[in-house]
């Protein structure tokens, strides 16, 4: 078994010394808590709570407490168990997942981005279904439905679209319940949805050092579902949190650890990961980038501190880009993004089909993206030495002018570093022959067969009708 | 000395010598208005321009936004004609039900510093709160932020509000999730997909 690469990105004096000022920046500075429960909830653990400024500081022991119950081994799950996601992944390497709230979806004939809807939405859960290499479909809005009741529409396309793990996070506080309602009708009752738990909830903070009500809830909602959490840190650097890689990663981790506390006080034991979402500011602009350097260098930090600091499985967003066409651009962003948070350990890598800006997204990008990663894990999977690998006999077979290519050992591992269909190696007369098409004219093709092949999950009736009512439901107390 | 090296010192954030070169232009006769006209203002738009370019960050902006107050200190006494900050006045705010400052509050020091008066009124702000800060301020522009799908509904109550007080101030709007497709269905009178860029919707319109 070979081990797979990894990377260091901190000694371990830096990584003991940034732990420590997770625990520091939490009993000094503390988070605002706009959730009346979770006060309660954390002050009766002995966090110190001021209920007139919702601000609450969490003594080091505290956090300590709750950081050796998280579990280090947890399984994020589907609606069927065959796509079930052991964390950590047995082979050393990662998970992939989409990307959230795109609103917009690049239309691969008319070239534009047009409105995300019910209609795209569910061919692109279709595709993920199909799709070899890409594990979790995360919520997106479909803009042909209420916008007060939107996730929940999302939630109930990709229940009824896809059997993979489902990313999931609500848009308001008020339709948290819902989504929880419309996970148990999915698997018939809330001891089904404990056994095979359909997703893994997202909440995020608002950055500095903000906890909404939404997410709190979230979080109380999916221990007592037994649904896994992955906490996101929203910090934007230069912005939010501090310019420099260091102070950023120190503060999205704290930030998330808040996540953490709030969890394993409700639920002890509860598997919840956490996720590196920094994103720089442009100074140019003051939107966020996804991409840069720092970007992917700053999470790969964090993904060091949260597993070595604190024992935590780690999420993070390295498969991104801030190019707006899947252009070279775009490749190449994920390509080095991918490959640093893959040495760098992480457990899910998000991001896959996403383009940059506030919300884009691309069927052809997320065929492309599906691919890549793959490649991406040929490079970190590792070596083995032992005879077999080494090959010595092979070579003094073949002896000085020999050949190797009719040898039972090339015949055993020709397949052993094969790059999926869009990278594979091609003759260059094969290329004319076939139009000299490029990447991206290639994963159009590749889209079309897929869309050709895709279809909705076989739900029974009375599952789908179920479903249906609490989507009405929804409707009915969220919209005005 | 001169009105360009005002302008100079304001550009590269040197607010002690901006205000120390303005007393002296003053001393010197020049009157406050052209000092506040073609060296402070001047420097901003310089700035603003700068910016939409890429060629200054917004730390760079916002410090020449710092030292051009240093010397509004200076000149600002001496002016005659102060209502409204000299170039109108905008409320601000992120709308209800979002808790997102950061774009809200970039907005907010930009415009300050291109010498508009700002009426911040936080985050989670009802319609309500905007149409009694526009009356009460009688603003010129009402500017709205929202980071979420869920909440962009609540910029169309507020113009719709708005229109239906009588409020004469026009509701412009921003926000990562936001396009001009939307503003103009929502019968804003402009959209802005960034500071600097908000800063320029409001002196156009202004």
């Amino acid at each position: 078994m070979a081990d797979t690469l990894k990377l260091k990105m901190l000694s371990s004096e830096q990584v003991e010394t940034m732990r420590e000022k997770c625990l520091d920046l939490l009993a000094t500075l503390g988070m605002r808590i706009d959730h009346q429960g979770a006060l309660g909830i954390l002050a009766e653990a002995g966090a110190h709570v001021d209920h007139e400024t919702h601000v609450v500081k969490f003594p080091p022991e505290l956090v300590e407490t709750a950081v050796k119950t998280v579990p280090g081994e947890l399984v994020v799950k589907g609606a069927e168990a065959r796509h079930d996601l052991p964390i950590p992944h047995p082979d050393g390497l990662f998970y992939t997942s989409t990307n959230v709230q795109s609103m917009l979806h690049h239309d691969v004939d008319s070239k534009r981005f047009e409105d995300n809807s019910v209609a795209r939405y569910a061919e692109w859960c279709q595709i993920i279904e199909a799709l070899p290499h890409t594990d979790i479909c995360a919520i997106q809005t479909p803009m042909d439905v209420p916008a007060e009741s939107a996730e929940v529409h999302a939630l109930n396309i990709q229940m009824q679209n896809t059997t993979k793990p489902l990313w999931m996070h609500a848009f308001s506080l008020e339709a948290v319940p819902y989504m929880f309602e419309l996970m148990v009708a999915r698997m018939g009752s809330v001891a089904a949805l404990r056994e095979q738990s359909v997703a893994i909830i997202n909440p995020g903070t608002v950055s500095p050092f903000i906890m909404k009500a939404m997410d709190a809830e979230e979080i109380i909602q999916a221990c007592r579902h037994g649904v896994p959490i992955a906490s996101d840190g929203h910090v934007m650097t230069g912005f939010t949190s501090p310019m420099t890689v260091a102070g950023s990663a120190v503060q999205n981790c704290a930030e998330t650890l808040a996540h953490v506390v709030l969890c394993q006080v409700v639920k002890p034991g509860h598997p919840i990961l956490m996720t590196q979402f920094n994103c720089p500011g442009d100074m140019a602009t003051g939107f966020s980038t996804l991409a840069t350097p720092m970007a992917n260098v700053q999470r790969a930090v964090g993904q060091q501190l949260t597993t070595e600091g604190f024992g935590i499985r780690v999420s993070g967003c390295p498969i991104m880009t801030d190019a707006y066409v899947s252009d070279g651009l775009a490749t190449t962003e994920k390509a080095l993004g991918a490959l640093l948070g893959a040495l760098a350990g992480i457990d899910i890598a998000y991001g896959v089909g996403r383009l940059g800006g506030a919300s884009l997204a691309s069927p052809v990008q997320l065929v492309i993206d599906d691919q890549l990663v793959a490649v991406v894990k040929e490079y970190v999977r590792g070596i083995q030495v032992d005879d077999e690998f080494l090959a010595i006999d092979e070579i003094l077979s073949a002896g000085i002018g020999g050949s190797l290519v009719q040898s039972r050992h090339t015949l055993r591992h020709c397949r052993d570093y094969v790059e999926p269909g869009l990278f594979r190696f091609r003759l260059q007369q094969q290329w004319e022959a076939d139009g000299e098409k490029d990447l991206y004219e290639r994963a159009v093709d590749e889209y079309r067969r897929l869309k050709s092949v895709i279809k909705p999950v076989d739900l029974p009736d009375d599952v789908r009708r179920d479903m249906d009512a609490v989507v009405a439901r929804a409707d009915k107390a969220l919209c005005p | 000395m001169s009105i360009n090296d005002i302008r100079q010192a304001v550009l590269v954030g040197d607010g002690a010598t901006a205000a120390r070169l303005a007393r002296e232009e003053l001393d010197a006769g020049t009157p406050a208005a052209d000092i506040m006209k073609d060296a402070l203002i001047s420097a901003m738009d310089e700035a603003g321009a700068k910016m939409a370019t890429g060629e200054l960050f917004i730390p760079e902006v916002l410090v020449a936004a710092e030292a051009m107050k240093a010397a509004m200190d200076v000149v600002s006494p001496l002016l005659v004609d102060q209502v409204g900050g000299g170039r109108g006045t905008v409320v601000l705010g992120t709308v209800e039900g979002d808790v997102h400052e950061i774009g809200k509050g970039l907005v907010r020091l930009m415009l300050d510093g291109a010498g508009f008066t700002v009426v911040d009124l936080g985050v989670d702000v009802p319609a309500g709160r905007f149409i009694d800060a526009a009356r009460e301020h009688e603003a010129d522009v009402v500017a709205m932020s929202s980071l979420m799908v869920t909440t962009m509904p609540k910029m169309k109550v507020v113009v719709d509000a708005l229109h239906e007080a009588g409020v004469s101030a026009k509701p412009i709007v921003g926000g990562a999730p936001l396009t001009q497709a939307y503003a103009d269905e929502i019968g804003a009178a402009g959209y802005a997909p960034d500071a600097g860029g908000a800063v320029r919707l409001v002196r156009d319109l202004l």
